[in-house]
């Protein structure tokens, strides 16, 4: 009838931030209704605006009015829904603070709102839908009309959505005359839930597994049709009467509000009276540098103080600054090590400010680059704090700032591939069983095509219906947001209350909270946020300072470490670096033998290097290459230099890559920064592809080689999921080399320190120690008589050995542990008897003891130590001192296949022989060289060996190849495992504990490693070692 | 000789076992008191001295065979015979049938720690000092044992092994039979409510047959819990009679869940008592037949029992509503016979209509100018109704894959055939486009 | 509430609601000639059966839910204890609002319905509609004619609780006798659907009705039998179940009469005369 299409705009639309409700990204809603010809697009959560910035992002892009808003299900009789849509920036932080209300009264990821709660002044300055519930008699309906209309006058809506029920046209006759007698107008609405049609098989399975049924029994539950997606206006012109159609135009109208009103202000109070935040910056600056360079500052100093304080006024950044200094001033002052990183850390102002520990005058100064006036983007800064005090920072923050100002920025959790598989796979009805087994073989190695061949081995056949559904509702379910959770750090402070920005929820930690937004949706709205993160080395660090600190009987810092030190670069030249920070890994040990590192800058590439984008972009080889010949790429273009001399003429960081695009392909700084946001989102979100072109065609026009252009546009999709700029490698290196320095030289100290700080980074404190004594530290075993709570060093008879702690036990509370060390400290333990009566231990504690044999000192072997523990029964005072006269028990010592057992069960670790000793002789008898006689081996020969599995992993760069390490008695073996082998061997691959390789032994340049081409599950072997122990558990 | 049998019933997830006396273990208890006064429950197990028996029932032979017989249907878990009490059941859970087999010592020592809950509750202690077997836990010195283990640990030992005699609480048999079980769930379905109703009566089944009796009535009492218990009251009751004694499980089960289905529930159940006052002594071949209070009519499931023996149990149909949106999938048609009725009175009247009538396969109809014909051209009164589902609906619906649906839906006027439920494809396709699914009749 | 009525004596409300040692009621009697309508609770009235049921149970009805239709049918209701013939042009056609909503009482009073060879599979979110619950319906099919009609006699004289609805398009006048005679025992109404074409046939049945479709999904209705005077008028009955009223367009609902709706509220309070007191 109506030759010409209505114009229309949507304001009922959930993305699939309303979790396992809406079934499209907010961006593709938001190209859908452009696409449609929409007018405006509102996006409506339920009480949630987690989405809406993702949204705004493509709105503003491609020129759609987005409205902001949510709904809400409404606890009342009849029960109803409501959309609440903000009209501008007041209206906005109602709704916001509304929202935060009820997330905030009810456990994570829920709410309640019942009707006698909506105060009307709180959604002032706001629209709102009512959507009534069809079930319902009129007159309740126009009971809730009445008192909507009376609450919200002018600004209340029923809201018609007809989406092809059979009632549709009676029910907006119902609706006239429900709108005449409540004195509301109607307008029209679409409770969308979907960009497309085609979306409504994932519209299902997301019911199903929120009502967690299979589909087959959700019933009614699903919804009946798919009408609940973004309609033509063609149709819509046929389903609803023009005026309810105009009316969503004179709705948009009214809500004139763009998220980019939004202004961040920061937190007054650092800022003292009678001080303007430049000057007290200013003064603060100085004051450090006069601290930093005590023999005066220089006049390079000097001038780059100046020109990085001129940059930060014009940003109006003094405030953040300012702000982390506050936070690390507070650190420092309750001795918790710390270190800033991050692009804007590693400038003369951090340094002075106390930071940073880079000295700007090792480094080539990069903080220009990274804030800078084209780019109006806030600053980056994360600080590092030790990871069991970080809490004391967080609890600081909210004390200072008030919890309505300070909150943590969310995670966005979202659908992996195994969790997809598994949801969607018992939305479908497979069985339990089979639903785990494709999950579970399902690896992080797989590609997404993977799928097909997991289904088979799960025994279904790839081409049946149903293995078809799951396969693609799988792959559409990925990346879907799930949930939100905590940032590992990011907290926002703000000035007023942070709900009126943006809404705050709850938690899964008590007392905490996180705001509905992530990392990139405050970068997208340029929000500050400061990282507050834990890293566990640092921890490590500080106690074995102290414990220099205690053996020397002076206070260590780590300014006191010297530097360049040739016997630390030594051992870390021979990827001897178990333990120390970043290079600790099987990719980077790989890495040490052929870089060669030799002085504190090659460290900062070292830890650079081995990431995906230099690996992507093919650029260690030739670094190397260089490195080895000791000279730069001989065609290096003088205009590169500035960019790319430091590190010989192959651009490793990423900001050299993006040098480079301004260099080469003459991006603007904008694009450099666009390109740089494309960067670290594209593998989520795609988009690299136009600046391909840019950039290649740009490189080539320029006369660069085509293959080096190429090569530099995989460097920038390598960046993607870890863009690692060169002042994040700095901070790191100086961790790293500080560690070095101390397994170097304090190795005790170093083994007592990472023990007392587990868990963290990539070796279990059994390997830490069998590492440790290796190079010779004595390690002494758990005993009442000797250990404190935690390791310790002892230096008698001979300096220093490390002494397990207490802690090493199993399930020994630690009020135990301190009674026991506190009632040693009177006076030593006679016996078993004294100890158990002086540290008032229970039968179960002195059990525990002797379990881990740490009541050696007091009662010979294990049996006999738990023989006397058991004796001990509780009794009345008088009765406790009265001895006990028994006959001496002599037990058989139990096999030394049990005490190894039983110490990995109770401590998690042995200092008896490593288990795979005791397998040599049957281990010889198939010929299987240990890790030692591998050594000795040349390279090139076939070989085989086993161990106990202890690491298996992919670098992400790697094309499926799997790094396996194991470890036998003297050692760890490294096992390459390519592809079509890992395909053939896939089970012992994953199922091994104790495997068996055969394969292809390798030696060059330091590096040593087996390329496996058979793998077989020995595990059974660790069986028979059970076998002969018995069962002690 | 003591002569000893060591049962122990399959656990059942119905009950936890630490409730008193609504078990299996009770019901088996009661049942054992026919053939020996020496009966107790013990731990898990029911365990029954039978020495004294022997003569009675005609040697040990034949009163072995003959508890066993009997025993079937409890279906054990275990079973063992042995010297001792303690020793038969340790034996049992060990997997040792006949304790008589050898010396008993050598078959207990033999034995791991976990055949004795005693000596469990120390295996931590006793495995790490190297024990595996009772055996190697005699040989650790007694005095010192006795200090480091809970003194049962050496007196549950001396008992299995005869070395003291055992003391048991005989079983006695009560005077009237009231017994309660807490259903593992608060339930308003029937058919979860006669679950925990037929555990009583199995334990009401043993205890009248240690009496060698049966009822003629019985109450089942139940008790509300939750909020709607306020508006329903306290709980119900429903005594069953039956025309003469009987103690038959099955048939007094069938008869209380027909009444419990007449009757429904009215909130949700708890707790249920079952009473059984006076029972009446059996004699023996005595077929038991219900006597309902009406003579006059014939019990439903009587009628619906002949008509499908007569006519084939697929003939004689009883539906279930299955909550959905397809046509074809809204209920479910059961054979009378097997038919377990679930009470629907949670799910509404639905709002919109529904067609009384439903084709078993949907029938294309004719189009006269564009309009479809079923006893004269059909006029759309309202609609459409749009139903889109089924996608991962892979099951057979009588003998018929549903598959994808996407249907409009409209009610239709026939000048003949009267109101009429008829849908046509979403996406058009080739041919018939109609097609007549309900009637409104 | 209770469906059931009796058509002899009269029992005032305020005697079925009297505790059972028969105190005199304080409430004021209701006329005895006002409605000459009697009723009874169903609980006293199965026990009352035991001794004389034959007589009494000749006047037991179950209202129709049609009031218009109800005041045309000796004791208001359908009859218990005896046939009551359908006849339809065709089968399928408006079976269910017709009896529909005299079988919910039924039904909500613990009655089952049996259906005996009925033209099409009930689907039972429709009869929900009209209150018929699914535990309580009961679908026996067979093809044979004979067969049906023993299905039928057999499910009669079991004399379950409730209704019993039987298709038997080519029963004979000499069988349908004996199924009269058998349905004297039965303690509910026993309905015959047959095709219109019979109507010629004699019948035993005491009320006949031939039943069509009318306008607007409406029906029209003609009392062929009944005991009493001829009735010779047409009825027009409301036949919509209130679901569906609701969703039809204006006209055609304004076109037909409507049946009061179940789940709005009291079925029988619109036609006071068969108000009935429960015990419960």
């Amino acid at each position: 009838m109506n030759s010409v299409l209505p114009e229309y705009a949507e304001l009922h639309c959930l993305s699939n931030f309303s979790f396992l409700r809406g079934a499209s990204h907010p961006g593709e809603l938001v190209e859908r209704a452009l696409k449609l010809g929409y007018r405006a697009l509102a996006i409506t959560d339920e009480c949630s605006l987690a989405g809406v910035v993702r949204a705004h992002r493509v709105a503003k892009e491609k020129g759609l009015p987005l409205l902001i808003g949510a709904e809400f299900a409404v606890e009342a009789e009849p029960p109803f829904r409501l959309v609440v849509l903000a009209c501008d920036r007041e209206g906005y932080g109602n709704l916001s603070e509304f929202i935060t209300r009820l997330r905030r009264a009810s456990p994570k990821g829920s709410y309640r709102l019942r009707i006698g709660d909506i105060e009307p002044s709180a959604l002032d300055d706001c629209l709102l839908l009512w959507v009534p519930d069809r079930a319902a008699e009129f007159d309740a309906l126009s009971s809730q009309g009445r008192w909507l209309r009376s609450a919200f006058p002018g600004r209340a809506w029923i809201a018609v959505e007809l989406l092809h029920a059979v009632d549709d046209k009676v029910w907006l006759q119902h609706m006239r005359d429900l709108g005449e007698c409540s004195g509301l107008p109607l307008v029209a609405a679409g409770d969308v839930h979907m960009h497309l049609r085609s979306r409504r098989k994932l519209q299902d399975v997301l019911t199903a597994i929120r009502v967690g049924k299979p589909l087959t029994e959700c019933g009614v539950a699903l919804y009946p049709n798919a009408e609940r997606h973004l309609r033509s206006r063609l149709r819509l012109g046929r389903l609803y009467p023009p005026d309810l159609l105009r009316a969503t135009l004179d709705i948009a109208a009214r809500c004139d509000f763009s998220l980019d009103e939004l202004r961040y202000e920061y937190p007054q109070e650092v800022v003292p009276a009678g001080q303007t935040p430049q000057s007290h910056l200013r003064h603060l600056t100085y004051e450090g540098a006069k601290r930093r360079f005590p023999g005066g500052i220089s006049e390079k100093v000097h001038k780059q103080i100046e020109e990085e304080l001129k940059l930060i006024g014009e940003l109006e950044y003094e405030k953040f600054f300012l702000t982390v200094h506050d936070i690390v001033t507070y650190a420092r002052s309750r001795e918790i090590l710390c270190q800033g990183r991050g692009s804007a850390a590693n400038s003369t102002v951090c340094y002075c400010l106390g930071i940073t520990e880079v000295s700007p005058e090792k480094t080539t100064l990069l903080f220009g680059r990274f804030l800078s006036k084209e780019r109006n983007e806030p600053p980056d800064i994360d600080v590092d704090f030790e990871h069991e005090r970080r809490e004391e920072v967080i609890q600081y923050l909210y004390d200072k700032y008030g919890r309505d100002r300070t909150a943590l920025a969310a995670t966005v959790i979202c659908y992996r591939m195994r969790s997809a598989i598994r949801d969607v796979g018992k939305a479908l009805g497979f069985d339990l069983q089979t639903v785990d087994r494709v999950a579970k073989n399902h690896q992080w190695w797989d590609a997404r095509q993977a799928i097909e061949a997991r289904l088979r081995e799960a025994g279904l056949d790839p081409q049946d219906l149903g293995a078809q559904q799951w396969l693609s509702l799988t792959l559409q379910l990925l990346d879907f947001p799930r949930h939100l959770s905590q940032h590992t750090g990011g907290f926002v402070i703000s000035r007023g209350p942070v709900s009126r920005i943006v809404p705050i929820e709850n938690a899964a930690m008590v007392d905490r909270t996180v705001i509905q937004w992530d990392k990139d949706d405050l970068d997208t709205l340029g929000l500050i946020k400061v990282d507050v993160l834990a890293l566990g080395m640092l921890s490590a660090i500080r106690r074995a300072l102290e414990f220099m600190s205690q053996r020397y009987g002076w206070r260590h810092t780590m300014q006191d470490i010297p530097q360049d030190d040739r016997e630390t670069y030594d051992m870390i030249c021979a990827a001897d670096t178990v333990g120390v920070f970043q290079i600790e890994s099987r990719a980077q040990q790989s890495m040490l033998p052929r870089l060669q590192p030799r002085v504190f800058y090659d460290l900062v590439v070292e830890v650079a290097i081995v990431r995906p984008g230099p690996i992507q972009g093919g650029m260690v080889h030739p670094y190397l290459e260089c490195r080895r010949k000791g000279e730069p790429v001989h065609d290096l273009k003088d205009e590169l230099k500035p960019a790319l001399a430091r590190t010989l003429g192959i651009p490793i960081f990423q900001e050299q890559v993006m040098q480079i695009a301004m260099i080469a392909a003459d991006f603007t700084p904008g694009e450099a920064d666009q390109l740089r946001r494309a960067m670290a989102a594209w593998k989520r979100k795609g988009g690299l592809g136009p600046f391909h072109d840019k950039l290649v065609g740009r490189m080539k026009k320029n006369g660069y080689d085509p293959e080096f252009a190429e090569a530099i546009f995989r460097q920038i999709e390598g960046f993607g999921e870890y863009g690692f700029p060169e002042s994040h490698a700095y901070s790191f290196a100086l961790l790293a080399y500080v560690s070095s320095w101390l397994k170097r030289h304090e190795p005790a100290a170093f083994l007592a320190a990472l023990l007392n700080s587990q868990p963290m980074g990539f070796y279990s404190p059994s390997q830490l120690v069998q590492d440790a004594r290796r190079h010779k530290v004595e390690v002494r075993p758990v005993d009442v008589s000797h250990s404190d709570v935690q390791a310790a060093l002892e230096y008698v008879p001979r300096a220093p050995a490390v002494r397990l702690g207490l802690e090493t036990i199993s399930g020994l509370s630690k009020v135990a542990m301190a009674r026991i060390v506190a009632a040693r400290y009177e006076r030593p333990f006679e016996n078993v008897a004294d100890l158990a009566q002086r540290a008032a231990l229970t039968v179960g504690d002195m059990k525990r003891l002797a379990a881990a044999d740490a009541l050696a000192s007091l009662a010979g072997h294990r049996r006999q130590q738990l023989w006397e523990a058991a004796a001990l029964r509780p009794t009345t005072a008088l009765l406790a001192d009265a001895p006990i006269h028994e006959q001496q028990l002599l037990l058989p010592e139990a096999s030394e296949a049990e005490e190894i057992l039983v110490d990995h069960a109770v401590l998690g670790l042995s200092l008896r022989r490593h288990p795979m000793a005791l397998l040599r002789p049957e281990l010889n008898k198939r010929r299987m060289l240990s890790s030692a006689q591998l050594r000795e081996l040349p390279g090139g020969r076939h070989t085989r060996t086993c161990g106990i599995v202890t690491v298996r992993q992919q670098p992400g760069t790697a094309k499926g190849t799997i790094f396996v390490s194991l470890e036998d008695e003297d050692g760890t073996i490294n096992v390459i495992v390519w592809r079509h082998v890992r395909e053939r061997f896939r089970i012992p691959l994953l199922r091994s504990r104790l495997m068996a390789v055969h394969g292809q032994w390798q030696r060059q340049s330091g590096v040593q490693h087996l390329i496996a081409d058979r793998l077989e599950d020995w595990s059974h072997l660790i069986g028979t070692l059970r076998a002969e122990s018995r069962d002690f558990h | 000789m003591a002569h000893w049998l060591a049962l122990i019933p399959k656990s059942s997830s119905l009950v936890s076992t630490d409730a008193p006396g609504g078990s299996q273990q009770q019901a088996i208890g009661w049942w054992a008191l026919q053939f020996t006064p020496r009966v107790t429950l013990c731990e898990d197990a029911v365990l029954l001295e039978l020495a004294a028996s022997e003569r009675l029932f005609g040697g040990k032979a034949a009163l072995r065979k003959r508890i066993l017989k009997e025993a079937e249907p409890f279906d054990c878990a275990a079973r063992a015979w042995a010297p001792t009490g303690m020793g038969a059941l340790a034996l049992a859970r060990g997997g040792v049938r006949n304790g008589f087999a050898g010396p008993l010592q050598d078959l207990l020592d033999a034995l791991p720690l976990r055949t004795m809950s005693r000596v469990a509750a120390e295996r931590p202690l006793l495995a790490r000092l190297g024990c595996r077997t009772l055996g190697e836990v005699r040989r650790l010195p007694r005095a010192g044992l006795s200090r480091r283990c809970a003194p049962e640990v050496l007196k549950a030992l001396d008992q299995a092994y005869g070395e003291e005699t055992e003391c048991h609480l005989w079983l006695e048999l009560p005077e009237r039979f009231d017994a309660r079980l807490e259903l593992p769930g608060r339930t308003e379905s029937v058919a979860a409510l006669m679950q925990g109703a037929r555990h009583l009566l199995t334990q009401m089944a043993g205890w009248l047959a240690a009496r060698h009796a049966g009822i003629r009535h019985f109450t089942l009492h139940w008790h509300h819990d939750g909020q709607r218990a306020r508006a329903a009251g306290p709980g119900g009751e429903l005594t069953i009679h039956t025309a003469e004694a009987t103690r038959d499980v099955e048939y007094l089960g069938r008869l209380l869940h027909e009444r419990l289905n007449r009757t429904g529930l009215k909130a949700p159940v708890s707790d249920l008592v079952l009473c059984a006052p006076e029972p009446e002594s059996l004699t023996a071949g005595n077929a038991s037949l219900l006597l309902e209070a009406s003579l006059q009519r014939e019990p439903l499931h009587r009628l619906l029992e002949r008509l499908s023996a007569r006519l084939g149990p697929e003939h004689v149909r009883r539906p279930q509503l299955v909550a959905d949106h397809r046509l074809e999938a809204m209920q479910i048609w059961h054979p009378a016979t097997a038919f377990q009725p679930s009470t629907t009175a949670t799910t509404g009247v639905p709002v919109l209509p529904q067609p009384s009538w439903i084709l078993p396969e949907p029938l294309p109809l004719a189009v006269h100018q564009e309009k479809p014909v079923y006893g004269g051209v059909l006029e759309l009164l309202t609609g459409p109704h749009r139903m889109e589902g089924g996608w991962w609906d892979q099951r057979e619906l009588d003998g018929r894959v549903i598959g994808d649906l996407t249907r409009d839906y409209y009610v239709a006027l026939s000048p003949q055939a009267g109101l009429l439920w008829i849908y046509r494809h979403r996406v058009v396709r080739q041919g018939d486009n109609w097609f007549l699914h309900g009637v409104f009749a | 509430m209770n469906a059931f009525s009796m058509g002899q004596g009269q029992l005032s409300l305020s005697d079925a609601q009297a505790p059972a040692d028969d105190a005199p009621a304080a409430a004021p009697p209701v006329p005895v000639a006002a409605t000459a309508l009697a009723t009874l609770p169903w609980q006293l009235a199965s026990t009352v059966w035991r001794g004389s049921e034959l007589l009494q149970r000749s006047g037991v009805v179950v209202p129709t839910g049609h009031a218009g239709l109800d005041r045309e049918l000796p004791g208001g209701g359908w009859p218990c204890g005896a046939l009551t013939e359908l006849l339809q042009p065709h089968a399928g056609v408006s079976e269910w609002r017709m009896v529909g909503p005299g079988l919910g009482r039924l039904v909500a009073e613990g009655g089952t319905v049996l259906l005996i060879g009925p033209p099409q599979p009930p689907h039972l979110p429709g009869l929900r509609q009209y209150g018929l619950l699914p535990e309580r319906v009961v679908w026996i099919e067979s093809d044979g004619a004979d067969r049906r009609l023993w299905i039928a006699e057999e499910a009669i004289k079991a004399n379950v609780q409730g209704a019993v609805l039987a298709w038997l398009p080519k029963a004979r006048p000499e069988q349908l006798r004996r199924l009269q005679s058998c349905a004297q025992r039965h303690s509910g109404p026993v309905f015959l659907f047959r095709p219109a074409l019979v109507q010629a046939e004699a019948s035993p049945a005491p009320l006949r009705l031939l039943v069509q479709p009318g306008t607007g999904g409406g029906i029209r209705l003609r009392i062929l039998k009944r005991r009493g005077p001829q009735h010779e008028s047409e009825l027009e009955l409301a036949a919509l179940s209130s679901a569906l009223e609701r969703v039809l367009p204006r006209r055609v609902v304004r076109s037909a009469p409507v049946v009061p709706a179940l789940h709005h509220g009291s079925l029988v309070g619109a036609d006071s005369q068969v108000v009935v007191a429960g015990l419960d």
